[in-house]
């Protein structure tokens, strides 16, 4: 687990700052985007991050659309990810379930939940 | 009519005949004018307008018809009537073409004077008649466009409100979404500092932080009751209802609950009989209910306590009851409790987190939007009873309501939703044959492997067993995959056998789909849609019984007809063949005459003799120059043949030619 690379992306400052730290501490090496523009360019830099961790409500692109754009690229597609949100369910359900990506987990939540998800959810990854 | 005169114009160059017909006419009751050529007779229409043109076909300078047009060119919806001389009644009818309203012949002593008063009262009645028609039909049309207007309109004003409550949906979910991103916030730099890793904590600052993150987490919660409470009360709760087990909801709150009881030494218990009925509910929102009762109860019963959840089926509804041996309520306070904001003073109790003095109001109404009651009873100091009802529902109309709902859900996340029907071929002659019990285990076979092949969780498939068809709901699946899915539950329904009393039975289905929104716009449309279709498959689908001991042959062709919409039994034998006659109902048999044990030819004769098989038309299948005619007897009437090898086309033309010949039509 030590020297994965995260990919936080997140319109909240504060957030991003908080996750980034819980997963430094564990470890992991964080970059951060601060929407779903700046993360795609990110994400497609080589080398890949490790896994992505993704809001879906932001400005100038949304999670969901960054993720869709990453999946239809194979250079990207297998790239694992976290969706964090805050909308209630059904917006949710509609639009996530199409996208072939992992957790989603609701806002407010403890980061330390984050962290053992990142790891878990790499954990799958490797495993196939 | 009013009782003014009618006035008529007379364009006649005969003298005589002008004067005649005027005083007929003025003895009638009309007023008549008199113009002998036709110039004049125009000059006088363009000064004046009468009632009714009275027009002789021969004026010396111009012809009849050519008046006629000017007049009705003039004077658009003018009453000409024709006055023609005998012998010219194809004039008369080319002027009735052109727009006169009648014609009257001349007769050479003037005795047509005697009936033109009565036809021209008469053309006059059917004109007012069309005037009116006319009239009525303008209204009309200027209704119609009022009501398409005012249709625009409404259709405007729908759009607008749906705008609206869009715009609503999404309020509460930036609301939701602006309130829990700072809480979020919060907890994360409060989690970041308690857990060291921003330096060392000391305990007090340990303690510190534990309270604001338990603040947060009670804002949180109120926070979400306040948004459940402003659905509710706004009419904006879906209810998502499915099937669901009282058992299986109990243990789920039983589990989450139990942690809680545990940290206060609260004994949790339930009390449920077997055999309870399913509920058709939205079981997020009964966890809901139950969950803020039964924690209701271990907040406010002392280590040691007690509290049981129990199940009672009644007659029409199923009650669900909390009891605790808590503290109990002041019997002042019982009316009030399931209102807003009720902080009810249950003395001194655990200290547990405060509730939000929502919990009881949002289940009330949860539970009332189900249509069950909620109420409660309590002795101070003994103990409190928390109870609800929840109705119990016919299968038949959870069958409706899940279908009612699932094209709901379809409509509003724009996804398409089909169903499918699987209907058994022959169903009341099978329940003849087998018996009520037999057929309930076909059913529940046949349910299974259903299930399997379409491969979705139990919860997701409603079935409905009514008269054979069994009704199948695949959500977000449109129509092409729809019918994939059904041809090939079709191809596995076809290659599976029951077995009754020892025996492999063949069961024949037809299957039907329809597709919101390919098919239908709602639930009722769409049953009816696949309903229709499995009738019209029902109806068309003759039976044709393979009798071949080469299995390479019978599967062929068998294969062959069903492609081609047949439906079909297999024998490998005369005596198997005979036996599936008695069990099954063919349109044709196609029967090869080569064949060990029973050879085709007594098969046939046997067939013809039995009453029940006799009039099935045969095709024999014969070898290469075979000479068949004698043994079988050229006369009979249902004597076909076909020899090896054949082509299938000529197979299949062979087969559609003798089911139309049959005297008692295919199928």
């Amino acid at each position: 687990m030590m020297g994965k690379r995260v990919l936080i992306v997140d319109d909240e400052s504060d957030l991003r700052y908080a996750l980034a730290i819980r997963l430094r501490a564990a470890g992991f090496l964080c970059e951060t985007a601060e929407n779903g523009e700046e993360g795609l360019a990110k994400a497609r830099q080589a080398p890949p991050p490790d896994l992505l961790i993704v809001d879906l409500l932001m400005p100038k692109m949304n999670g969901y659309e960054m993720l869709q754009r990453l999946k239809a690229d194979p250079a990207t597609a297998k790239i694992p990810a976290m969706v964090l949100t805050a909308l209630p369910e059904r917006a949710r359900e509609r639009q996530l379930a199409k996208l072939d990506s992992v957790i989603v987990m609701q806002k407010p939540f403890h980061s330390e939940q984050v962290v053992s998800a990142v790891q878990s959810l790499l954990d799958a990854a490797q495993g196939g | 009519m009013d009782q003014t005169p009618r006035s008529i114009l007379l364009i006649e160059d005969d003298e005589g005949q002008a004067l005649l017909t005027k005083e007929a006419l003025e003895h009638e009751g009309f007023v008549v004018d008199v113009c002998r050529t036709g110039r004049q007779g125009l000059e006088r229409i363009v000064a004046a307008s009468f009632d009714v043109y009275l027009l002789d076909m021969k004026l010396p300078d111009l012809h009849g018809t050519e008046i006629l047009r000017r007049i009705t060119t003039m004077k658009p919806g003018a009453v000409c009537i024709i006055l023609s001389g005998h012998g010219d009644e194809v004039l008369a009818v080319e002027a009735m073409k052109l727009g006169a309203y009648d014609y009257i012949i001349k007769s050479p002593h003037m005795g047509h004077l005697t009936a033109l008063p009565v036809v021209i009262r008469e053309v006059l009645e059917r004109k007012h008649l069309k005037d009116e028609r006319e009239q009525l039909q303008n209204e009309l049309w200027e209704h119609a466009r009022l009501l398409e207007e005012r249709n625009v309109e409404l259709r405007r004003a729908n759009d607008e409100l749906k705008r609206l409550d869009e715009l609503k949906t999404d309020f509460v979910s930036m609301v939701s979404h602006e309130l829990r991103t700072p809480m979020s916030t919060i907890k994360e730099f409060t989690a970041i500092i308690a857990d060291g890793i921003a330096g060392d904590v000391t305990p007090d600052q340990t303690e510190y932080l534990s309270i604001i993150t338990a603040n947060v987490d009670r804002l949180s919660r109120i926070i979400d009751d306040l948004l459940d409470m402003a659905k509710i009360e706004a009419g904006r709760v879906l209810l998502n209802k499915r099937l669901v087990e009282p058992q299986a909801l109990v243990d789920a709150v039983i589990q989450s609950m139990r942690p809680l009881a545990e940290s206060k030494r609260v004994s949790l218990e339930t009390d449920l009989p077997p055999g309870l009925p399913s509920l058709f509910v939205d079981a997020d929102k009964m966890t809901q209910v139950l969950v803020n009762l039964v924690s209701n109860a271990i907040k406010f019963t002392d280590p040691g306590g007690k509290v049981r959840l129990a199940v009672f089926e009644q007659s029409t509804e199923l009650e669900f009851s909390v009891s605790d041996t808590g503290v109990g309520i002041a019997p002042d306070d019982l009316p009030k409790l399931f209102e807003k904001f009720q902080q009810f003073r249950r003395s001194i109790g655990g200290s547990g987190s405060k509730g939000t003095g929502l919990g009881l109001a949002i289940s009330r109404r949860l539970v009332e939007l189900h249509g069950g009651s909620i109420r409660a009873s309590s002795e101070p100091g003994k103990g409190s009873v928390f109870s609800f009802t929840l109705p119990k529902q016919h299968l038949d109309d959870v069958f409706r309501e899940y279908l009612r709902a699932g094209v709901e859900s379809a409509k509003r996340r724009q996804a398409p939703f089909s169903i499918a029907v699987v209907a058994v071929v022959k169903f009341q002659e099978l329940m003849a044959l087998y018996g009520l019990e037999e057929m309930s285990r076909m059913l529940k076979e046949m349910e299974l492997l259903i299930r399997d092949t379409i491969r979705r969780r139990a919860g997701d498939v409603v079935i409905r067993w009514h008269r054979g068809e069994m009704v199948v709901m695949l959500s977000e699946v449109d129509k092409a995959t729809a019918q994939t899915i059904m041809a090939r539950l079709l191809r596995t329904i076809n290659a599976w056998r029951l077995t009754v009393d020892g025996r492999a039975i063949k069961v024949s289905v037809t299957v039907a789909t329809a597709t919101y929104p390919d098919d239908a716009l709602n639930d009722e449309e769409l049953l009816r849609a696949a309903d229709r279709q499995v009738q019209h498959a029902q109806e068309v689908k003759p039976c044709v019984l393979v009798v071949d001991d080469e299995p390479k042959v019978r599967q062929f062709i068998a294969e062959a007809l069903e492609h081609r919409g047949y439906d079909v039994l297999a024998a490998e034998g005369g005596l198997q063949a005979l036996e599936l006659l008695k069990l099954h109902h063919a349109d044709v048999i196609l029967l090869d005459l080569m064949m060990p044990v029973m050879e085709g030819y007594e098969v046939y004769h046997l067939l013809k003799e039995n009453p029940n098989t006799r009039d099935i038309p045969v095709i024999i299948v014969t070898g290469k120059g075979e000479r068949t005619d004698e043994r079988l007897g050229l006369d009979h009437p249902t004597y076909n043949h076909i020899a090896k090898p054949f082509q299938l086309e000529d197979l299949l033309a062979k087969v559609r030619d003798v089911l139309q010949q049959d005297p008692k039509g295919a199928g």
